[in-house]
């Protein structure tokens, strides 16, 4: 595909049925989880700390926050956030994609649930939305402060 | 190079998960078996530490460890460690001396320190300061606001670095039982 437009790389992956993508440079690690430390005190779909590489991480499960649904175990996006240890509880990774600029839209719908996203991406000639991690890490710090 | 600072601490170990203390915040310790029991609607608080000619308030640390971190304690729990109030901030003092201890008056209560009862497994190990990690951006400062001050990561197990002075200050080991109007 010659067409000299801007081609911007996603990790495409899965969170029980759904299929969600993130920007590639927002992920840092992709790995398999093996044990995560329970934290007390904070929001239910922070569902503990995993080490990785010695650090602890807070990890995100987006299907409890979603659909109060614990996610049962799987894969950590590890995420590249400067100066934050976050990471995502998901069921796998689809595929990594580079998707033309043109194929990149941005959302019509203002609901509730749609704050959660940036963009949606046609991946294989599908829609799929793109997370918006700040809105996951306001709605945190939110949640926190209520208590 | 700086030199790291070396820090000793209270170790409790729990499967894969551990506490660290301070024993800084650590004044003494004692035998846990001989206690008074309260009428308390307390879960954290329904017993004194006979210690000597004193009554100690003691906190059931374990049982609050137990119950926040969905951990289990296979074994004693009949240590005691002891922390004079003039170490602890003077909130956490002042919500005891205003709150707890007039409410004991009738039993004679030390009011210059308290107790928490531990596993009788703990032992004392000096770290390295710089094992001692902040918790992620994200949470770190709510988190050390509950008394959960660092975090001490091995290999197979996670730790929290506690500060007992943030958990009496932030009244985490006030929470009550559904129990009937007691003593405390």
């Amino acid at each position: 595909m010659e067409t000299g437009e801007a081609l911007h790389k996603f990790v495409v992956f899965t969170i029980g049925s759904k299929v969600y993508a993130l920007p590639a440079e927002m992920v840092r690690e992709i790995t398999f989880q093996e044990e995560l430390y329970y934290v007390p005190f904070v929001p239910p779909y922070v569902r503990g700390y995993a080490n990785r590489h010695g650090l602890p991480y807070a990890v995100i499960d987006v299907q409890v926050l979603f659909e109060q649904d614990a996610l049962e175990n799987g894969t950590l996006l590890v995420l590249n956030i400067p100066g934050d240890q976050v990471a995502l509880l998901i069921s796998d990774v689809d595929e990594i994609v580079k998707i033309a600029e043109s194929e990149i839209h941005a959302l019509s719908s203002n609901d509730e649930s749609s704050q959660y996203f940036s963009h949606s991406v046609e991946v294989n000639g599908q829609e799929v939305f793109v997370l918006k991690l700040e809105t996951l890490l306001e709605r945190l710090e939110r949640d926190i402060e209520r208590g | 190079l700086s030199e790291v600072e070396r820090v000793r601490v209270l170790y409790l170990e729990y499967g894969m998960v551990h506490f660290l203390l301070d024993s800084r915040q650590c004044s003494a310790s004692a035998y846990a078996g001989e206690v008074v029991q309260c009428r308390s609607t307390h879960k954290y608080l329904y017993e004194l530490l006979q210690g000597g000619d004193d009554l100690v308030l003691l906190f059931d640390l374990n049982r609050f460890l137990c119950d926040s971190f969905r951990v289990q304690h296979e074994g004693s729990t009949d240590l005691a460690i002891i922390g004079r109030l003039d170490r602890f901030s003077e909130q956490s003092s002042r919500l005891l001396q205003d709150r707890v201890f007039p409410r004991l008056a009738h039993l004679d209560v030390a009011v210059d320190k308290v107790a928490f009862r531990l596993p009788s497994s703990a032992q004392i190990i000096e770290l390295e300061s710089d094992v001692l990690l902040p918790h992620p951006f994200s949470l770190a400062q709510h988190l050390e606001r509950y008394g959960l001050s660092a975090v001490h990561m091995e290999h197979s197990s996670c730790g929290f670095m506690l500060d007992l002075d943030l958990l009496i200050a932030s009244r985490l080991l006030f929470s009550r039982t559904s129990v009937q109007e007691t003593d405390l």
